[in-house]
């Protein structure tokens, strides 16, 4: 223990020297160029391969396109310092910073008034109303009530299932989406569900193997297409759909187009998401200087959700999805937020 | 025939062997590995100083080090003990969530306010630790296994209560928020005191004033009570404890909820004083970082607010890290290595000087006349 | 009874069988006792079962092991890295020596500096989330498919194989499965949980299923075994008939390392095909939770991991089954209630009590709210805990450094 006390004291003088020199913002990101691009990701950061990677991909085109510069952060596993990451992202002259997640809602509620001059843009997120302050939010359940309304109508024995990650306020619209489309289509259709994990144990996006075992749980009692909406765990379903020979739907992008080819025919479609045309686009607004705050919502309407026809294995029931997609854009039918 | 005590600048010399010997264990592993991916590791080192030395990193360190000494005191008096208390991070959680639904429903003056939510953080807490005890006293259940079972345990009775009572058609998935007089007052004037001047936004939690109360506190019950001294006492004999009329069933049973108790506490500096309220999006961990910090503390409350603060510098410095592009693994490469070598370094020094007293006793007994071997003290 | 003879064990396992076939009987729950879960089971416990074993060698030779799960990613890593690179069985040796690497760490630590086990243990786990970053960063960046977080798919896969006749493999018929199939009371239910176990099972799985029988094998009827558990047991009088006491906890603490290694390695080659991070999802806690459930024996470890991973199972196969368990604990908890009947009439009480709540919890809903089902596995054996005596017995010296001479 005395170590420590010595540890500390060194630490402490070390304190002195410097604490003359504060430098905040030190690295003069704004300083090179016009616009420097401040993106705090959700837990795990790029290479997630699902929504962080999204957003990564429309930062990369934004960078090469747009000639902005980025800088990009993640917080620890244990998510304590995202008001911290988005902080520093603000002083060091970050503008606009874009916060990646839902769970940056309250961070940003505290943090925005204190960089008035700085645009904050939250993703995922319609609770944080302030005038420097961009909602992002894509509505999920409207893609996922048309890929319900493929998978019932698809569906031969009537049974269907969706498999869910962690069990979030956000995850919670896939799943509402989704039944209200298959019991619209067939009211006695029989849906089961599995959350793999429940916050703040986010593992259920990391578990192809759990995913595996609900989706064979699943096509074992009957269900021949099984949604998920469990990022990087979706692989499983997947795996589990080839081995019984029957129907998966894919998540956020054409997932047909990305996975392995010996998986591609078991996806059905998949509920897009169009994150980096959404980030890409936003970016593209704070270079040429426009407003951007307020709620911006992406849905069908505005093509910023959708599903993928790739495969060709929706063919004979596009007429009908389409017939669907215009009467929510119109209003004729609301989807579900909460199942 | 007791050795000679060691001198002054001898102590102090052996006090600094540890640390500096740990320090350079953690630095020459880290700049091994931060040479192998071509980063410099010089600038690595002074990046971090130079942002973790901020007044406002500095701030932001102790905030994030109140919630690890909580919870590392409260893993630490369970193991004073010999009672592995895994559960503080369910016991936290279970506890900010109580907190924050009495905290948000009731209406009463400031202090008093806080004080309902202190408690009701306490007594949940202490509940909960409270099963593995009663576990283990009722059926001899390991307080490693139901501790570690009950952190599952928590994480769905929690989300179960919040989906279905306290957040229910909460948009956000968050209980409703603590109103003012159930916060608690930031500490800046205590900042500006030492000349330092925080930017707008950074505040000192009032949460680091109660830590060093309780950190006084819980020093004063470990050395000047009855209770620290059963404690000790059971840890480091628990037949001989029970001859001396220290009824194991009835420790088990207290020291859990004492455990669990403070670890109630962990979850406040964040609820109280950042947050206001307990959604999904609570911060989590903070028990599992609790356990190595106990350990590196040595289980002392000195030693603990000490490691605490230092996983908060290393924490809070880990961010400049990935803003320059460096990467911030280190840091909790650093960490492991950090608990290893302190603990490790202790162990040598102690060694070393088991032998130089063993050497000077030989040598003391050199002049006695009769040439007994020394007998091993059994 | 006791679970201590034979005829108890045999006993306790026929009463097992009958409240759950008489369980799925009346409520239909096929998937109770069907070879589904019962596949999934064995499949979600292999890797605790290693974890397990891998507690179990390291606590045997005297050295407290709280590092299996760190062990545990550093064999994700190294195993998706070679499997990827040069074919799957390279993987699961891969992961095996990574996890040896982390295992040597831990006992020169402890073992060759004497520093406290509990501590290490703790350090070797944040030190590997580190390191496993670390490596990723620089081994699977900038591959296809592949980021700082996740490795690219591993090369090939590990075969599958059915026992002929009883569950069809090699072409031969599927007895088993047919009896499933029939509904029978008892019998079908017993074929289910046998095929389960025999049909299209990994050959990851019986190399890991036979380490179980080899691990007691080598550590109660080998002198080798004897000498390292005299080790754990009591170092100073090993030491003194000449056992070479630090070897011996070396011996220990690498196995422990490579068979935690090899449960890393069988998440990353059999239950998925690629690394992610945070994939060990704290299966090496639970792991040591159940060697402890085991009291430190080896076929006991491995029921523990099975009731974990068939709980698990349940949960994530069958959500609306978990409401069955209901039943299913009544009846178990009364059956052990009239079992204690004579010699512990206070705990009689309290089973019965607890039996008839979970027996009313079951007749006054109609399904488990989904998010306490994500606690099913751990209640589960909370439950077992509770309700089956503990006599459990850690070796004497584990957790002890040993100095010779007492330095």
């Amino acid at each position: 223990m005395s170590r420590l006390v010595t540890l500390c004291l060194v630490l402490c003088s070390l304190a002195a020297c410097t604490a003359v020199n504060p430098a905040p913002g030190r690295n003069g990101a704004a300083a090179d160029s016009a616009v420097a691009v401040g993106v705090a990701y959700s837990r795990g950061g790029r290479g997630d391969k699902s929504f962080n990677d999204s957003v990564g991909s429309a930062v990369d085109r934004a960078k090469a396109e747009l000639g902005v510069s980025v800088k990009e952060l993640s917080p620890n596993s244990a998510g304590s310092d995202l008001e911290e990451v988005l902080r520093l992202l603000a002083e060091t002259g970050h503008n606009p910073v874009l916060a990646v997640g839902f769970f940056y809602a309250q961070p940003l509620a505290k943090i925005a008034p204190a960089f008035p001059r700085t645009r904050f843009v939250i993703i995922d997120d319609a609770t944080v109303k302030l005038p420097n302050v961009t909602n992002v939010v894509f509505r999920e359940e409207q893609a996922s009530y048309l890929v319900g309304v493929a998978a019932a109508l698809k569906s031969r024995t009537g049974r269907i299932g969706f498999i869910g990650g962690v069990q979030t306020p956000p995850q919670q619209k896939f799943l509402a989406g989704y039944a209200a489309g298959a019991r619209a289509t067939n009211p006695k259709i029989r849906l089961s569900s599995v959350f793999m994990s429940q916050p703040p144990d986010f593992s259920g996006f990391s578990a192809p193997d759990k995913a595996q075992e609900a989706a064979r749980g699943m096509y074992d009692s009957g269900a021949d297409v099984v949604y998920h909406a469990a990022g990087a765990s979706g692989i499983g379903v997947f795996q589990a759909a080839k081995a019984a020979g029957k129907w998966a739907i894919g998540v956020d992008v054409d997932q047909r187009k990305t996975v392995d080819q010996g998986l591609s025919q078991v996806i059905l479609t998949s509920a897009t998401k169009k994150l980096d045309v959404a980030v890409l686009r936003i970016i593209q607004e704070a270079v040429q200087g426009k407003s951007i705050s307020g709620l911006r919502e992406f849905g069908l309407k505005e093509d910023g959700v959708g599903y993928a026809t790739s495969g060709g294995g929706l063919t004979d029931v596009e007429p009908r999805l389409e017939e669907i997609r215009k009467k929510i854009i119109s209003g004729g039918i609301t989807v579900p937020v909460v199942p | 025939m007791s050795p000679r005590a060691p001198s002054l600048t001898r102590r102090m010399l052996s006090a600094l062997t540890a640390p500096a010997f740990a320090l350079l264990i953690a630095l020459t592993v880290t700049t091994a590995l931060l040479a192998a991916v071509g980063a410099s590791p010089g600038r690595a080192y002074l990046t971090m100083l130079d942002f973790g030395l901020r007044p406002d990193s500095l701030v932001s360190a102790v905030n994030r080090s109140t919630i690890y000494f909580f919870a590392g005191l409260a893993v630490a008096v369970a193991f004073r003990m010999k009672l592995f208390n895994i559960g503080v991070e369910g016991q936290y959680r279970v506890a900010a969530l109580f907190a924050a639904v009495v905290g948000a429903s009731v209406n009463l003056p400031g202090p008093l306010h806080l004080a309902v939510v202190g408690l009701v953080a306490v007594l949940a807490g202490a509940l909960w630790a409270g099963i593995a005890a009663v576990l283990k006293v009722w059926r001899g259940v390991s307080e490693v296994l139901s501790t570690l079972l009950l952190n599952y345990v928590a994480t769905a009775v929690i989300a179960y209560l919040l989906a279905d009572f306290f957040a229910a058609g909460s948009a956000s998935g968050s209980t409703p928020e603590l109103p003012p007089s159930a916060r608690l007052p930031e500490l800046d004037g205590l900042v500006s005191l030492f000349g330092l001047s925080l930017p707008p936004g950074a505040h000192l939690g009032g949460a680091a004033l109660g830590a060093v109360v309780l950190g006084v506190a819980v020093h004063l019950m470990l050395t000047r009570t009855r209770y620290g001294y059963d404690l000790k006492a059971s840890g480091l004999n628990p037949a001989a404890a029970h001859v001396h009329g220290i009824e194991p069933r009835r420790m088990i049973l207290l020291t859990m909820l004492v455990s669990g108790g403070l670890a109630g506490l962990a979850g406040l500096p964040d609820l109280l004083g950042n947050t206001y309220s307990y959604g999904v999006d609570f911060p989590s961990g903070a028990g599992f970082t609790g356990i190595a910090v106990a350990m590196l503390g040595r289980n002392t409350p000195v030693g603990i607010a000490l490691s605490a603060l230092l996983f908060g510098f290393l924490e809070r410095s880990a961010l400049i890290l990935d803003i320059q592009g460096l990467p911030k693994e280190i840091v909790t490469i650093m960490q492991g290595v950090i608990v290893i070598s302190v603990v490790g370094a202790h162990e040598v020094v102690r060694r070393m000087e088991v032998r130089r007293a063993a050497r000077l006793m030989r040598e003391e007994s050199v002049p006695v006349v009769t040439p007994e071997p020394v007998r091993p003290a059994t | 009874m006791t679970m201590k003879t034979p005829r108890g064990r045999l006993l306790a396992v026929l009463i097992l069988l009958l409240a759950m076939s008489a369980v799925r009987t009346f409520t239909g729950a096929d998937a109770l006792t069907g070879s589904g879960a019962m596949g999934a089971a064995l499949r979600l416990s292999v890797p605790i079962g290693l974890a397990a074993l891998s507690g179990l060698w390291s606590e045997r030779a005297g050295v407290v092991n709280l590092g299996i799960e760190g062990m545990m990613i550093i064999g994700t890593v190294c195993g998706a890295w070679a499997g990827h690179f040069y074919g799957v069985w390279a993987g699961v040796l891969a992961g095996a020596l990574g996890g040896v690497i982390a295992g040597l760490l831990h006992a020169v630590v402890t073992v060759t500096f004497g520093v406290d086990q509990v501590v290490c243990g703790i350090a070797v786990n944040i030190l590997a989330v580190g390191v496993a970053r670390f490596l990723s960063v620089i081994a699977f960046s900038g591959l296809p498919g592949a980021g700082a977080t996740q490795s690219p798919p591993v090369t090939g896969a590990i075969g599958t194989v059915s026992m002929p006749f009883l569950a069809g493999g090699w072409g031969t018929p599927d007895l088993l499965g047919r009896l499933e199939q029939s509904r029978w009371f008892l019998l079908s239910d017993v074929s289910g949980i046998l095929r389960g176990f025999l049909h299209e099972v990994s050959w990851f799985t019986v190399l890991a299923v036979a380490l179980i029988p080899v691990s007691f094998v080598v550590l109660w009827k080998t002198a080798f075994g004897l000498r390292l558990r005299s080790v754990g047991e009591h170092p100073a009088a090993a030491d003194s008939l000449g056992v070479p006491v630090q070897r011996m906890r070396y011996y220990g603490v690498l196995v422990s390392g490579g068979l935690a290694g090899l449960g890393g390695a069988y998440l990353v080659t059999v239950s998925s095909t690629i690394y992610r991070e945070g994939q060990t999802g704290g299966r090496g806690f639970i792991g040591l939770a159940a060697m402890i459930f085991g009291n430190w024996r080896p076929a006991g470890t491995a029921g523990g991991a099975l009731l974990f991973g068939y709980a698990d199972a349940l949960q994530l196969r069958e959500p609306s089954a978990v409401h069955v368990l209901l039943l299913l604990a009544a009846v178990l908890l009364w059956a052990a209630a009239i079992i204690f009947l004579r010699r512990r009439p206070r705990l009689l009480l309290t089973l019965a009590l607890l039996g008839a709540a979970a027996f009313v919890l079951f007749q006054s809903t109609d399904s488990v709210p989904t998010q306490l089902i994500y606690a099913t596995p751990y209640l589960v054996t909370l439950l077992v805990l509770v309700t089956v005596a503990q006599r459990l017995r850690m070796p004497a010296c584990a957790g002890i450094p040993y100095r010779r001479g007492g330095a």
